[in-house]
């Protein structure tokens, strides 16, 4: 099940990458983005301290979109509610989508930036705080996919929309608490696996002791 | 063919960026079979893991079904059932395990599409307890994406995750420890500080590091319950494994913003780390294209910076190391990018040291100079840093700042913005201020028009050149923006106007308000206007609007009901409007002539007489009243202009003295403040501890304090007061609000000459910035480096700053052939040079600026005083020098360049890192060296090329006009003269600046 794949056996699908669409096809709510005059409100829930200090966290959420606009993966860092996410999603959506293709890969949006780049048909977001450096996020995005790359071999759309469980477990295992925890590949890498064979272990061992059970009592 | 929405497209590589958004053409039909294929490939890999990770099909047909659908109804409709299905199903007491993590998993997905799962959440609770791995691990994946850390239900998982910390499996205690990192919040910290504490001694790293991560997520929450555990931060720093250090850099990152002084002692450790790093002394496997541990190295570089930040001796440890990474990173990855800009965000933050800075200052011009929009923007935000220590880099990068203001890339377009902010001066402020309004206009992104058009104030109120500009600019930030401003804003505005330039000059005050007044009455026809400025413009109108006998009293009376009629729904704009009504009826009233109501005026009385609203109501009472009085009362009421007269209030009512004085012999009793009567305890206190307890409401882990003995604040009684008789009438809310902001101190307000001299002194330094026509090439063009002719060789050199063609052809051939071409690009780059000029020539005009103030300061614009300006700069510049005529003023700027550029084309040959260098430490000196040498080579040019010089001024008459034929022959024998006037002047130290572009335009005509 765990499979690294070679180098050269990824550079064959590199080029492979669908086609650029300039309609945004079902994406909905495109029009409906309204900045309400009382949206600040929502910007700075972000956990001040009982002095009064204010601790920003580097990444305030992660967000996966297909280029269609449909949520393949979405992590909260900083504290919203539904409603304000179902909003968050629709307004970046909006605005990320419909970039142009040479254009930068950093939106300012409500004070915060959000970075996103994109593979095939899938936009990775991050946003992230005004003074944050913008091009260690775009390398974290891509230190993501290159592990969900490894694991999945290959990595595709589908795999993260079937397993998007999975996915959450490595983004588990490379961002703790909005901040970077683990920049080593092949550590991450070793953690899934641990987790993955132990899961599978575990497995087993459940299925042959209910064997065991089912026979004895047989 | 049916939307299947799930694109099996692998996500490629782009490793080079610029890769990343290439588009990838196909034919049509191409790509329809290709669709079907890979739907076909998409659905056995959907079969497939189904084996593989043991989903069941209902779950794979749900995913596939949202796949398929082709609009948000559709999607919400399948989504509803499947969470009605998932309701029943959980409602099920005896589910079995494995199927319940599937449906656990089925509502993260629920969820993540947006709908609400919350009847699930406290199963996912429930699976936390599970004793296996696999369904624990679901049940805290799905609990940390389902709940916030103020949610109910943490209490009921706290004592679960007590006992997986406990666990002997150090992946039950990963998964407890994300889980903490998410959920645990102020209150319920100490339940789990102690165990997460013992874990950074735990023998697996990745335990050790997450427990980090909690400690600095604990830290954020509440600082106060890790600060005993700051030595221990410091010894995981020292951990075997890179990855625990790694992580326990973001806690000292945090713990070192909120106090820097405490963590010096670090320093020297942290720089042995980064050197170490940068030494590639770390495993190989931190490495990420080809640098080593780059993620590392950022952290570590944002902690110095911090540190060093204003501390010599601090910053005089990093300046080694910071030289080495500059000097081994690379600038064709990301990353290495990603290191580069944050060394420079450490240069611009430490004690400025001359040599890293212009390693900063090259990388910095490296990024600006990349077709990469990203780099792009990453350049003009370095920038933004290292102008603060050296305002003259910037001048290096003037095109290509403008380019990017002029991008269609919002982004690019908005940080460029924000470092035009912080370049902004007295002399360049209108450009600037314009451009934000125009962009401002031009936006619909309510967040950020509000911090455009409140920088727009900051800017206008801080160097506003002249009265005039400041309330035009206002008047266009409150007409597009109006609702968002601060209504602090509008207040200053009014008080300006009120005060008008403070000094001695009444008529300028009064012409000032009458142009106000009538920049109001034509605003007052547009249709939607924002509550603020309407409010503004009834104060002024109402104060102003018959001061200087124009308009009549009936006139702006009518106008006032408009408003007032216009805007039936905004009580304080109704308010502003009737006590306006209210100061004209007054003003008429005062001065003996006769009154006439208007109908319409009436009916608003009427109106307002009847409002639910009793301010409202109170004014249209205190208007009639005030109609019936006689002209010297209502004189004594409403003072004409007096807006800016302090109300004197008697506060201890010391005129009563005597009354009480009085009253007490005749027996009265003496008034006993309130807070003094016997028997009463201080109110306040207790609601001061009341509040005091209201703020910290949490869970209380330590017993109670022993009471103390209340201590009572000396009183601070004021006895309420009556309002006296004049001030009665007076309407309220203007006034008070006005006084309160009289004491700001009044804005900066330069002579208008300084408005004019921006766009004097105009100097543009071409080198090294890229050609925006023609070939993409810098100005050192290949074949002017070889020794050709020279003469020659300068033609195209003076011809590569007008039009970019940078090639070797002969003037003449081009001249002849690409006339129109030229002409045209000669337009758009003469007004590109004067967009350059008028926002970085600031600081050449610097010494101009110095001046003593002539009579001709305060002159309208106009062409004679242009002129006599000019004069008196050049004379006041280069004292060693006579007067000289004003043709001549032209030439040190235009024979400076054509100088520099040979110079810079020299250097080219040597080493293109070079060609930057020399600039930034000391811009005119550079070449100023050279100039002796390279004087012959200038005076052989013919003397038609030196017109195609850059100076903006020129070049535009050029465009506009061929007959600057003229300009360059009579300039030809002078040049000469001009050079060497241009060397003594630089010996002795005084750059010839202030040459007018404006000056030949009006001389020429």
């Amino acid at each position: 099940m765990w499979k690294i794949s070679s180098s050269s056996s990824r550079s064959q699908f590199r080029i492979r990458r669908s086609p650029p669409t300039a309609t945004l096809g079902s994406l909905r709510c495109v029009e409906d983005i309204v900045f309400e005059k009382n949206c600040e409100q929502e910007r700075r829930r972000k956990s001040v301290g009982r002095f009064g200090f204010y601790f920003p966290t580097m990444i305030n959420f992660v967000l996966l979109i297909s280029r269609q606009g449909k949520v393949r993966l979405t992590k909260w860092y900083s504290t919203y509610s539904q409603k304000e996410r179902t909003k968050v999603i629709r307004e970046l959506s909006g605005v990320i989508l419909s970039r142009g293709p040479k254009l930068c890969n950093f939106v300012e949006w409500r004070g915060y930036k959000v970075v996103y780049r994109r593979y095939a048909s899938l936009y990775f977001c991050m946003c992230i705080d005004p003074d944050d450096n913008e091009l260690e996020i775009l390398e974290i995005i891509h230190h993501f996919v290159e592990i969900l790359d490894r694991y999945f071999g290959s990595v595709c759309e589908l795999d993260l929309i079937f397993n998007f469980h999975k996915a959450y477990y490595i983004l588990d295992e490379i961002l703790l608490a909005g901040e970077l925890q683990e920049s080593s590949k092949k550590t991450v890498a070793r953690l899934i696996a641990a987790q993955d064979s132990l899961v599978e272990t575990a497995k087993e061992q459940a299925s042959s002791i209910s064997n065991i059970i089912a026979q004895a009592t047989k | 063919m049916n939307n299947f929405g799930l694109d099996i497209a692998r996500l490629g590589f782009p490793y080079h960026h610029s890769a990343l958004s290439d588009p990838c053409p196909r034919v049509c039909e191409a790509k329809v079979a290709k669709l079907e294929q890979l739907k076909t490939i998409g659905r056995e890999l959907a079969m497939g893991s189904q084996g593989g990770w043991g989903q069941t099909k209902e779950f794979l047909d749900l995913v596939k079904s949202i796949g398929e659908a082709r609009s948000k109804a559709e999607e919400d409709r399948i989504v509803l059932r499947e969470i009605d299905t998932l309701r029943r199903r959980l409602a099920d007491p005896d589910v079995p395990r494995r199927r319940m993590k599937e449906y656990l998993i089925r509502l993260v997905y629920v969820e993540m599409l947006g709908h609400d799962a919350s009847f699930g959440h406290i199963h996912a609770v429930k699976m936390t307890h599970d004793e296996s791995l696999a369904v624990k691990r679901t049940g805290y994946l799905a609990v940390t994406l389902f709940l916030s850390d103020d949610h109910d239900l943490i209490i009921l998982i706290v004592n679960t995750i007590q006992k997986d910390l406990r666990s002997d499996n150090y992946l039950v205690v990963s998964a407890a420890l994300v889980a903490v990192c998410k959920l645990i919040n102020e209150e319920t910290i100490p339940a789990v500080l102690p165990q997460v504490v013992e874990l950074l001694g735990h023998p697996k790293e990745a335990v050790r590091k997450k427990a980090v991560m909690a400690l600095h997520r604990f830290y954020q929450r509440s600082p106060a319950s890790v600060a005993h555990l700051v030595s221990n931060f410091k010894k995981k720093l020292c951990d075997p494994d890179p990855g625990v250090m790694g992580a326990t850099l973001c806690p000292l990152f945090d713990l070192i913003s909120a106090d820097t002084n405490s963590y010096k002692d670090l320093i020297v450790s942290l720089i042995s780390i980064l050197k170490q790093v940068a030494e590639r002394r770390l495993p190989k496997t931190y490495d990420y294209h080809q640098m080593p541990a780059p993620f590392i190295q950022i952290k570590l570089l944002k902690i110095l910076a911090l540190l060093g930040s204003g501390d010599k001796e601090a910053s005089g440890h990093m300046y080694t190391v910071l030289g080495d990474i500059f000097r081994k990173a690379e600038h064709s990855t990301n990353i290495g990018n990603a290191i580069l800009y944050e060394c420079i965000c450490c240069v611009s933050s430490i004690y400025p040291n001359p040599k890293s800075i212009e390693a900063a200052a090259a990388a910095t011009s490296k990024f600006l100079k990349s077709e990469s929009h990203n780099l792009k923007y990453m350049g003009i935000d370095a920038l933004s840093r290292l102008i603060k220590i050296n305002p003259d880099i910037a001048e290096e990068h003037q095109l290509a700042v403008i380019d990017c203001l002029e991008d269609p890339d919002d982004t690019l377009k908005r940080k460029t913005f924000e470092l035009l902010y912080k370049m902004t001066k007295s002399t360049n402020v209108e450009v600037i201020v314009d451009r934000m309004i125009d962009y401002m206009i031009s936006i619909n992104d309510s967040h950020y028009k509000t911090e455009i058009a409140s920088r727009c104030v900051e800017l206008a109120e801080q160097y506003a050149p002249s009265n005039q500009w400041f309330i035009q600019t206002m008047n266009k930030v409150f007409e597009h923006a109006g609702d968002l401003v601060n209504i602090r804003v509008a207040h200053n505005l009014m008080r300006l106007i009120a005060e008008g330039f403070g000094g001695e000059d009444e008529s300028a005050d009064s012409q000032l308000r009458s142009s106000a007044v009538d920049s109001y009455l034509r605003i007052l026809g547009e249709p939607k206007l924002p509550s603020v400025f309407l409010q503004v413009i009834c104060w002024v109108l109402g104060e102003y609007g018959t001061a200087d006998g124009r308009y009549s009293a009936s006139y702006i009376i009518g106008k006032l009901c408009d408003v007032a009629e216009a805007h039936l729904s905004d009580d304080t704009v109704k308010a502003y409007a009737i006590s306006s009504i209210m100061k004209i009826c007054s003003f008429e009233i005062a001065a003996g002539r006769k009154l006439e109501i208007l109908p319409e005026c009436q009916s608003l009385i009427d109106e307002l007489s009847a409002s639910h609203s009793t301010d409202l109501q109170q004014r249209a009472y205190e208007l009639q009243a005030l109609l019936g009085l006689n002209s010297g009362a209502v004189e004594a009421v409403m003072p004409s202009d007096a807006s800016c007269e302090d109300f004197e209030v008697d506060r201890s009512l010391s005129f009563l003295n005597s009354f009480v004085q009085q009253s007490i012999e005749k027996g009265a009793q003496p008034y006993i403040p309130e807070n003094e009567r016997s028997g009463i305890v201080d109110i306040g206190n207790f609601k001061g501890q009341y509040q005091q307890e209201a703020s910290t409401h949490s869970l209380r882990f330590e017993a109670y304090e022993l009471p103390k003995p209340s201590v009572i604040p000396p009183p601070t009684f004021e006895p309420s007061i009556p309002l006296s008789a004049t001030t009665d009438l007076v309407p309220v809310p203007e006034p008070t609000a006005y006084t309160k902001d009289a004491h700001r101190a009044s804005t900066k307000m330069p002579s208008s000459t300084d408005a004019l001299s921006a766009d004097v002194g105009v100097r543009l330094r071409l080198d090294g910035v890229q050609k925006k026509w023609g070939k993409p090439t810098y100005s050192s063009s290949p074949s002017a480096s070889s020794s050709t002719s020279s003469a020659s060789q300068n033609a195209t050199n003076g011809l590569t700053h007008t039009d970019g063609g940078g090639g070797s052809v002969s003037l003449q051939t081009r001249e002849t052939s690409h006339d129109s071409r030229r002409q045209q690009q000669a337009e758009v780059s003469a007004e590109k040079q004067r967009l350059a000029a008028s926002l970085f020539g600031a600081s050449s005009v610097a010494k101009a600026e110095k001046k003593p103030p002539t009579a001709a300061q305060k002159a309208p614009k106009a062409a004679a005083a242009t002129k006599e300006k000019a004069a008196t700069t050049t004379t006041t510049t280069v004292p060693s020098t006579p007067p000289p005529d004003l043709l001549d003023l032209g030439d040190p700027t235009s024979s400076d360049t054509p100088l520099d550029d040979p110079f810079k084309q020299l250097e080219g040959l040597l080493g293109s890192t070079a060609a930057a260098s020399p600039g930034i430490i000391n811009p005119p000196a550079a070449p100023a060296s050279k100039a002796p040498d390279l004087m012959a080579i200038f005076t052989e040019a013919p003397t038609g090329v030196s017109h195609s010089s850059i100076d903006p001024g020129l070049s535009e008459i050029y465009s506009i006009n061929k007959s600057s034929h003229i300009v360059a022959t009579k300039k030809g024998p002078n040049s000469q003269d001009a050079l060497q006037k241009d060397a003594t002047a630089r010996q002795v130290g005084v750059t010839p600046t202030g040459n007018n572009p404006n000056l030949f335009r009006d001389l020429l005509g």
